[in-house]
C-alpha cells in the first residue's frame, strides 16, 4: 500500500491546525478554533473532490461509470477546480460572516499549504527544473540536478503565513486577510510554475485569476474600510458575567432568559465567533 | 420556543447550505457523463506477444529512451494515470512509450487501449506476466524509465503523478542531448 499520499495530507492538516492553535486567543477567539477547523477541513475535502472529479473528466474518465476512481486522489487532483470548490464551499458555509471567517481562517490555510509543499520530502516530489545551483540535487540513476521547487514553495508559503498573522494583529480592514491570502498564494504558484516541469498546459491561467481576484477584493475591501476589531476573552466573559448578574429574574425584556442563552450557547451557531466583529472607524 | 423555533432555523440553515453542495456535486457529475471512449476498438489490432528475450532487445537495440508502463484493464489506479501517459507521449517525439500489458485478455487490454486513446504507445501482451517478473514487477501499474541501450533512469511503482512523469521525462531527454 501506499500511503505517502496520505502522510502529506496528514501534514498539511496538522500545518493548518498549528496555526489555528497559535492563534487561538491572539487573533481569532479561542472558542472559534473547533468551528475554524471544521469549515477548513470541509472546504478541503470538497475541493479534494471536486479536484478529483475534474481531473477524471479533463482526463476521459466518466464518473458515472467509474464512481470507484473518484477516491483514487493520487491520479490527479485538477487544482484551479480544487481551490475554486473549496472557496466556494468556505463562503457558503460562513457566507453570513464571510469576511471575518476569511481572515480568521486564512493564515492557518496558508500554512497548511505550506506544510503540504513540504511534505514533497515524504512523497520525493520535491524536484523541479534543472539548475547547477550548489543546493540542488538530483534522484534516481539520473545526475540531473535540479531545483528544490517543493521546498521554495514551502518556504515562501510559511513566510506568507508569518506576514499574514502580523498583520493580522493590527488594525486591518475586514476581509483584506482573507483577500490578502488568495493573492499571496496565487502569486507564489504562478512564481514557482515556471521552475516545475510539466505534462501539457499548466494551471498558470488559475494562479493568475487568483492573483488578480485577491487583488480586487483587497482594493474593494481597503477602500471600503469596514474595520475588523479584535475581540478579548476578557470581554466576552465579562459579557456574560453581565448577562447573567443582569438576568437573575430570570427573564430578560431584551432576550431569552438565562437558562435559554446557556442552552442556546451549546447550539450550533449560524453567525460564527471568529474573534471580530465590524464597526466604522 | 425559542430554543425550538432556532433549532428549525440551524436545520434549514444546514439543510440549505448542504442542498447548494449537493447541487455542484450534481452538476459536476452531470458534465462527467458526456465523456466517452477516445478511439473505436475497430482500429486496435491485437497486441504481439513479448517474451523477455525480445524484451531485452528491445531495450538494447533502442535509440531513444524508453517509457515502459507495466498496466492490466482491470487495475484501476491504471486506468486514473492512462490519459496522463498519453499526454506524455503526445508531446514527446523523442521518447519512445512501450506499454506492457499483463496478465489480461487481448479483448480487455484493446477496448482499454480505445477507452483512453493509447494509440502513442507500443503496446505488448504478456499474458504469463513473464516479462514483468524478470523486471522485478509485483503489481500494476510500474513505469520504468531507460536510457538508450537499456540503463534503468528511474523506476516508479503506483501511480505516477505529473510533475513526477515531467521530471523523470526530461532527466530522459537531457541524457539523450
Amino acid at each position: 500500500m501506499e500511503f505517502r499520499l496520505l502522510f502529506a495530507a496528514l501534514l498539511g492538516v496538522a500545518g493548518a491546525e498549528l496555526v489555528l492553535r497559535r492563534e487561538a486567543g491572539r487573533t481569532n477567539a479561542h472558542d472559534a478554533t473547533p468551528e475554524l477547523r471544521d469549515l477548513l477541513l470541509f472546504a478541503g475535502c470538497i475541493g479534494l473532490l471536486g479536484g478529483r472529479i475534474a481531473a477524471m473528466i479533463a482526463g476521459g474518465t466518466n464518473p458515472f461509470t467509474r464512481p470507484g476512481d473518484i477516491i483514487v486522489f493520487r491520479a490527479g487532483v485538477e487544482t484551479g477546480y480544487a481551490a475554486l470548490f473549496a472557496l466556494l464551499t468556505f463562503a457558503l458555509s460562513a457566507r453570513k460572516d464571510f469576511w471575518g471567517a476569511s481572515d480568521a481562517a486564512a493564515p492557518a490555510a496558508l500554512g497548511g499549504l505550506g506544510a503540504w509543499h513540504l511534505s514533497c520530502l515524504i512523497r520525493n516530489s520535491c524536484l523541479g527544473s534543472a539548475s547547477g545551483l550548489p543546493w540542488a540535487f538530483s534522484s534516481g540513476a539520473s545526475d540531473v540536478t535540479r531545483h528544490p521547487i517543493g521546498l521554495y514553495t514551502a518556504l515562501l508559503f510559511a513566510a506568507a503565513t508569518i506576514g499574514l498573522i502580523w498583520w493580522k494583529r493590527r488594525r486591518h480592514p475586514l476581509g483584506v486577510i482573507g483577500a490578502a491570502a488568495l493573492l499571496v498564494a496565487g502569486a507564489i504558484r504562478l512564481l514557482t510554475e515556471p521552475l516545475r516541469p510539466g505534462i501539457g498546459s499548466g494551471p498558470e491561467l488559475w494562479y493568475g485569476a487568483a492573483v488578480i481576484a485577491g487583488a480586487g477584493v483587497l482594493i474593494w475591501r481597503l477602500r471600503l474600510g469596514v474595520y475588523a476589531v479584535p475581540v478579548k476573552d476578557e470581554d466576552t466573559h465579562a459579557e456574560d458575567n453581565n448577562a447573567e448578574h443582569t438576568n437573575d429574574s430570570g427573564t430578560d425584556a431584551s432576550g431569552p432568559s438565562t437558562a435559554a442563552r446557556r442552552l442556546l450557547s451549546r447550539l450550533p451557531r449560524p453567525r460564527l465567533p471568529w474573534g471580530q466583529r465590524s464597526s466604522n472607524p | 420556543m425559542l430554543i425550538l423555533n432556532t433549532e428549525l432555523s440551524l436545520f434549514l440553515h444546514s439543510a440549505l447550505v448542504i442542498r447548494r453542495h449537493l447541487a455542484v456535486i450534481v452538476l459536476v457529475f452531470a458534465l462527467g457523463a458526456c465523456s466517452s471512449a477516445a478511439v473505436s476498438i475497430d482500429h486496435i489490432d491485437p497486441l504481439p506477444e513479448m517474451d523477455p528475450p525480445e524484451f531485452y532487445a528491445l531495450l538494447q537495440d533502442s535509440e531513444r529512451p524508453i517509457v515502459l508502463n507495466v498496466w492490466a484493464s482491470w487495475c484501476v489506479p491504471c486506468r486514473s494515470e492512462a490519459s496522463l501517459l498519453r499526454e506524455a507521449a503526445a508531446l514527446n517525439d523523442g521518447i519512445m512509450f512501450v506499454g506492457l500489458n499483463v496478465q489480461d485478455s487481448q479483448q480487455s487490454a484493446r477496448e482499454f487501449i480505445a477507452e483512453f486513446g493509447l494509440t502513442g504507445f507500443n503496446h505488448y501482451f504478456d499474458s504469463d506476466g513473464a516479462v514483468s517478473g524478470v523486471l522485478g514487477s509485483y503489481g500494476v501499474p510500474q513505469t520504468y524509465f531507460y536510457a538508450p541501450g537499456g540503463r534503468l533512469v528511474h523506476r516508479h511503482a503506483g501511480i505516477i503523478d505529473e510533475r513526477t512523469l515531467a521530471v523523470y521525462v526530461d532527466d530522459l531527454l537531457r541524457l539523450e542531448d
